[in-house]
């Protein structure tokens, strides 16, 4: 429970990372929201708050492919001992490995509701509790049978990578790529890449991170730590 | 965005309607995690606010933001129902931890500018500092936790956090001191007009797993 007192720096500080983390309960979000509305300095901290905690949550996801300092150290000594016996290929295909679905914010598309969409939707379901093979299956039907779209097919490739099929998720990355500008764009270059070091296509798929890198997406970072961790294995 | 009420009409109504507006905007951002969604709830919520003050011909001030959060609830939850079946699904790992969808959209109300500055004094922090921070940031861990894991007394691990937030605050709001908003004795960042605030008890407010 925070003190009693007016609208002063810590109470500010406290409930404004609260509020960012949805660690508020429902009445008191309800609160600091009506308070919110008329308070400048509040807003800058939700503002500022959401700048650390995107900061933090970005870091730590790039930790594992970091190249510079002790981590890249003890990361150089493990990659050392490991290419002695598997050599450059398994080291790249070993940075191009997912662990698991993609991690996304929710963005929301705007469009008429037609069937398709509700094959997306089964599709994503399956996609959710990790059942790739059928989220493929119906991914691939709205592909076919509905106009191209590129949720549709970025989820597909996203599907096949999940299922160690990086030729075939590269292709559909790459249609992805081909859409140009849309939300999608980014990620698309990043497991695009991601499929082509498992393929050992170590040009290629640095020119993808390279080229997310220096864009200012909130990929960026992930996307040049990683490049470094390529690099760093042909250096060695 | 304009919030298409004129200056005639801030000025007569003598409430501050831009920082109503940019509220209004954050608020409506972190429940739909996108920008134009946002900036449309939020025109919304505004205009019918300012037909209803008009309606009602209401004179408290302070009766402006309340209002305004009640119509925004339901506006929001309108345009959450009319968008979900077009939202992309998160994946398990985001619906598992920390609202990041919400997180991430919030930070494009970041200036790149002020997004740099931010990020360059987090290089700046020391190790220790930054694990504290993403500890407490991305992990949601309890500062007794976080203090019994770091094997210090708790007052410690709160200073040490309390001094890298200070070191990025400082960085986030550079020269501008966020004080200035509200005096309006600095230069108001756009949309951050000196306010007129309403009163607010912030005593009710409890805080799950902050001190």
């Amino acid at each position: 429970m925070i003190a009693s007192g007016a609208c002063d720096e810590q109470l500010r500080s406290d409930t404004a990372r609260a509020y960012v983390a949805g660690a508020l309960s429902p009445d008191d979000e309800s609160s600091f929201e009506r308070h919110l509305l008329g308070c400048a300095r509040c807003q800058d901290e939700v503002r500022f708050m959401s700048g650390v905690a995107a900061l933090a949550g970005s870091r730590r996801r790039a930790r594992p492919w970091i190249a510079g300092g002790i981590l890249a150290a003890a990361a150089a000594v493990v990659i050392a001992a490991v290419g002695a016996r598997d050599g450059a290929a398994s080291q790249l295909a070993r940075l191009g490995a997912t662990a698991g679905p993609q991690p996304f914010a929710g963005m929301s598309i705007r469009a008429e509701v037609t069937p398709m969409d509700s094959l997306f939707e089964l599709a994503m379901t399956a996609y959710a509790r990790r059942d790739y093979p059928t989220a493929e299956r119906l991914l691939r039907e709205v592909v076919t049978r509905g106009s191209p779209e590129p949720p549709a097919d970025f989820f597909l490739a996203a599907s096949l990578l999940l299922q160690n099929r990086p030729a075939e998720a590269a292709d559909g990355f790459t249609r992805v790529v081909q859409y140009g500008e849309t939300p999608y764009l980014p990620e698309a270059r990043f497991y695009l890449a991601k499929a082509l070091l498992q393929l050992g296509a170590r040009d290629a798929a640095l020119h993808e991170l390279r080229t997310l890198s220096v864009n200012g997406h909130e990929l960026a970072a992930h996307a040049a730590a990683l490049a470094d961790s390529v690099e760093a294995i042909e250096a060695r | 965005m304009s919030t298409g009420l004129g200056r005639a009409a801030t000025e007569r109504d003598g409430f501050d309607w831009e920082t109503l507006r940019a509220g209004l905007r954050l608020v409506a951002l972190r429940r739909t995690r996108d920008e134009d969604a946002a900036d449309e709830a939020a025109q919304e919520v505004l205009a019918r606010t300012v037909a209803l003050l008009r309606e009602r011909e209401i004179t408290d001030k302070n009766e402006v933001a309340r209002i305004a959060h009640g119509i925004a609830r339901h506006v929001l939850a309108d345009e959450n129902r009319k968008w979900a079946r077009f939202r992309k699904f998160l994946s398990v790992q985001d619906a598992a931890g920390p609202p990041r969808g919400a997180i991430d959209a919030l930070a494009k109300l970041i200036s790149q500018e002020e997004r740099e500055r931010l990020r360059r004094a987090w290089d700046k922090l020391s190790p220790g500092e930054r694990e504290i921070l993403r500890r407490t940031f991305f992990d949601q861990a309890a500062p007794g936790a976080l203090a019994r894991e770091l094997h210090e007394p708790p007052e410690r691990t709160r200073k040490r956090k309390s001094r890298a937030l200070a070191h990025l605050r400082e960085a986030f709001f550079g020269m501008r001191e966020p004080s200035d908003l509200e005096s309006g004795s600095g230069a108001a960042a756009p949309g951050h007009a000196p306010a007129s605030t309403p009163i607010y008890d912030m005593s009710a407010i409890s805080v799950r797993d902050v001190e």
